[in-house]
């Protein structure tokens, strides 16, 4: 239990510093809003200029702009963007869908890819499949996320038409033409994501797989199919939540890049965006709500290790 | 004599390619205890886990039977195997702490080993892995089935791993140095239950141990490994009072010395055995030996009968009092002719 209070103050800590690195980065950069917005409009005053800042609350003391940020995401109030005017709360819960709905398809994909993978590569280490799906595995890593897009748009959806370049359709609006569109941009991000869990899943399977306790299990007489499913797998899969949790983040990540390659207006499109616009009140937010889905997941995994394994649960019977 | 539940005839073992087990062969009889001693790395374990098919690359069997009734386990399929494994033979290890799922309580462990080769139902064998915890003496077994093995001490795991290896009224039991990785009060317990169950069940016994006093309290005879190869073979009380070979005779006196209810580890013998690959030519027991001569170094020294035992040696002890030929053969040697001839090689 003592664990599980431990690692909620670390992330609420991790979380408050985060905001202030964020907010402190974002300030210390070159080029102001109010010029950004402004740009090139013609007749442009002094007293045009600080109406705008003052109105964005851009003049007052950074201290004071930090805490007026913190205490309105309490309320759900994110402020507005400097740039369009429009509440940076709705800007970003309509860019939170395809990404979050990507993110997730993607580490499923890449879930259901290494795992099988995996356990046929942990069968015979340094054997001929062994090696096969390792070298496969490289070659995938070696692939960024938005060259896998640009690669997968080619041959799937110009040369052979059998998925669409661009869009996003809400789950919403049409289930069926929402996942026809995920299927390209979910292998884009897998294909960097599954040889990560891929790689460490198959070394924590070979080392179960080296146990005593499996060699007890073969002892015992069981086959190699349970033997591995009931034995090493879990064992290995233990150890390598951590792992999925670090590669959430990494997917998170990466589906900003996809996005922008496959057109979807997510967190990604929404960021670049801002930040070209100097956007402060927009891109602070949208940095911020990425980091807080990492620090989410990576607790979640981290609690989610701890009530799986009965040596950190505690002690029963 | 009746026919042998385990017949293991010329067992060779390689790492890759370097023998580590080579040529041994021995028979246990229904209800037997058979011990088997040497120093570490003389291929006591790699004997039983080849036995059991449990090697692992680059460790492999090659060559030779381990007939189990009229079967031989070293041409099995790993299908046929694993109707035979925990069915019929089955293997206590050396380290209780890390032979456990650590994810899996002990009930489902010893449920698992049940239903693998007997398909009751499931309160059926729950109610039967709680007999089993009970019967190796587990207090509370019913509370305990749902606990975890690191909620166990050491002597109550390895006590878990007894009631697997049991669970289907095997009828040859492997202990692989069973109680090494126990403190010594816990030691005890674990061999005199073994003796129990064993005996009540009538469970054949092969118990691997470089613990001489263990396996003088235990074991109806005993076999020596040295360097891969059986060197002596007799009932244990011959051989704990007159050891023919010079390499079980040097351990045998040393533990006999200090008494044999003392529990030691080997006693110290001058030089190192031969590393795998590096074994010399003739007897490798050669370099050590006090009584090597020329001889020793010609030819392979073949594993003959002597007076009831099986000897792997052409200048055997001949125990005559008095004679201080080498170290520890002054206290409890017999009168005998000093003589090599009266080896009659009969292979």
């Amino acid at each position: 239990m003592q664990f599980v209070i431990k690692r909620v103050v670390i992330s609420a800590i991790l979380l408050v510093a985060t905001s202030v690195l964020i907010f402190a980065i974002l300030r210390a950069l070159p080029g102001d809003p109010v010029a950004a917005r402004l740009g090139t409009a013609q007749g442009v005053n002094q007293a045009m200029i600080d109406r705008l800042r003052s109105s964005a609350g851009l003049d007052r003391p950074l201290v004071s702009q930090y805490f007026s940020w913190v205490t309105g995401m309490a309320h759900g109030n994110l402020g507005r963007s400097y740039f369009t005017d429009r509440p940076v709360s709705s800007m970003i819960l309509s860019a939170l869908g395809p990404t979050l709905e990507l993110t997730v398809l993607g580490v499923a994909l890449s879930i259901l890819v290494a795992v099988p993978a995996a356990m046929a590569a942990a069968r015979r280490p340094r054997g001929w499949l062994d090696r096969s799906i390792t070298a496969i595995a490289s070659a995938g890593m070696a692939f960024p996320p938005f060259v896998a897009g640009i690669l997968l748009i080619i041959v799937f959806s110009i040369t052979v038409h059998w998925f669409p370049a661009r869009g996003f359709i809400p789950l919403t609006q049409d289930p069926v033409q929402n996942l026809r569109s995920m299927i390209l941009p979910s292998i884009s991000l897998a294909a960097g994501a599954a040889p990560l869990i891929l790689r460490y899943l198959r070394s924590e399977l070979v080392t179960a797989l080296d146990s005593d306790y499996v060699r007890t299990a073969a002892g015992k007489g069981a086959p190699e199919r349970r033997v591995m499913l009931r034995h090493a797998l879990p064992n290995a899969a233990l150890p390598s939540l951590t792992m999925i949790g670090l590669i959430t983040g990494y997917t998170l990540g990466g589906s900003v890049v996809v996005e922008y390659v496959f057109g979807f207006s997510g967190l990604g499109a929404l960021s670049v965006q801002a930040a070209f616009r100097r956007d402060y009140a927009v891109l602070q937010s949208v940095v911020l709500l990425i980091s807080a889905l990492f620090i989410l997941v990576s607790l979640t995994v981290d609690l989610l290790g701890w009530w799986l394994d009965p040596r950190t649960r505690g002690h029963r019977g | 004599m009746t026919a042998p539940v385990l017949d293991v005839r010329d067992l060779q073992v390689a790492i890759g390619t370097t023998p580590v087990v080579r040529g041994v062969s021995f028979q246990l009889a229904p209800g037997e205890r058979l011990g088997l001693v040497g120093e570490s790395g003389s291929g006591k374990s790699l004997t039983a886990l080849s036995i059991m098919g449990l090697n692992r690359d680059p460790i492999r069997v090659s060559g030779g039977q381990v007939m189990l009734g009229g079967t031989d386990l070293l041409r099995l399929s790993r299908a046929e195997l694993d109707r035979v494994r925990g069915a019929r033979i089955s293997m206590i290890y050396q380290d209780p702490a890390s032979s456990l799922n650590p994810l899996m309580t002990v009930g489902a462990q010893i449920v698992e080993a049940i239903n693998l080769h007997d398909k009751v139902e499931r309160g059926q064998a729950r109610a039967r892995a709680a007999d089993l915890l009970g019967d190796v003496g587990v207090p509370n077994p019913r509370q305990r089935l749902d606990a975890y093995p690191h909620e166990f001490s050491g002597g109550m795991r390895q006590r878990v791993m007894i009631a697997i290896a049991l669970a289907c009224q095997p009828e040859v039991l492997l202990c692989d140095e069973p109680t090494t990785a126990l403190d010594v009060t816990t030691q005890s317990l674990v061999i005199n239950l073994i003796d129990r169950l064993c005996s009540e069940r009538g469970v054949a016994t092969v118990l691997i141990t470089h613990d001489l006093g263990v396996a003088a309290g235990f074991c109806d005879n005993i076999a020596v490994m040295y360097a891969g190869q059986l060197v002596e073979q007799s009932s244990t009380s011959t051989l704990f009072a007159s050891a023919r070979h010079p390499y079980s005779h040097a351990l045998m006196s040393a533990t006999v010395d200090l008494g044999v209810d003392v529990t030691s580890a080997l006693p110290a013998i001058a030089g190192q055995p031969p590393l795998p690959g590096a074994i010399p030519q003739g007897c490798s027991f050669r370099p050590r030996c006090p009584r090597a001569v020329e001889a020793c170094a010609d030819q392979p020294i073949e594993l003959l009968p002597l007076d009831g035992a099986l000897v792997r040696c052409i200048r055997p002890i001949t125990h005559h009092p008095g004679s201080g030929t080498h170290p520890g053969t002054a206290r409890d040697a017999t009168v005998g002719p000093p003589t090599e001839q009266e080896r009659v090689p009969n292979a």
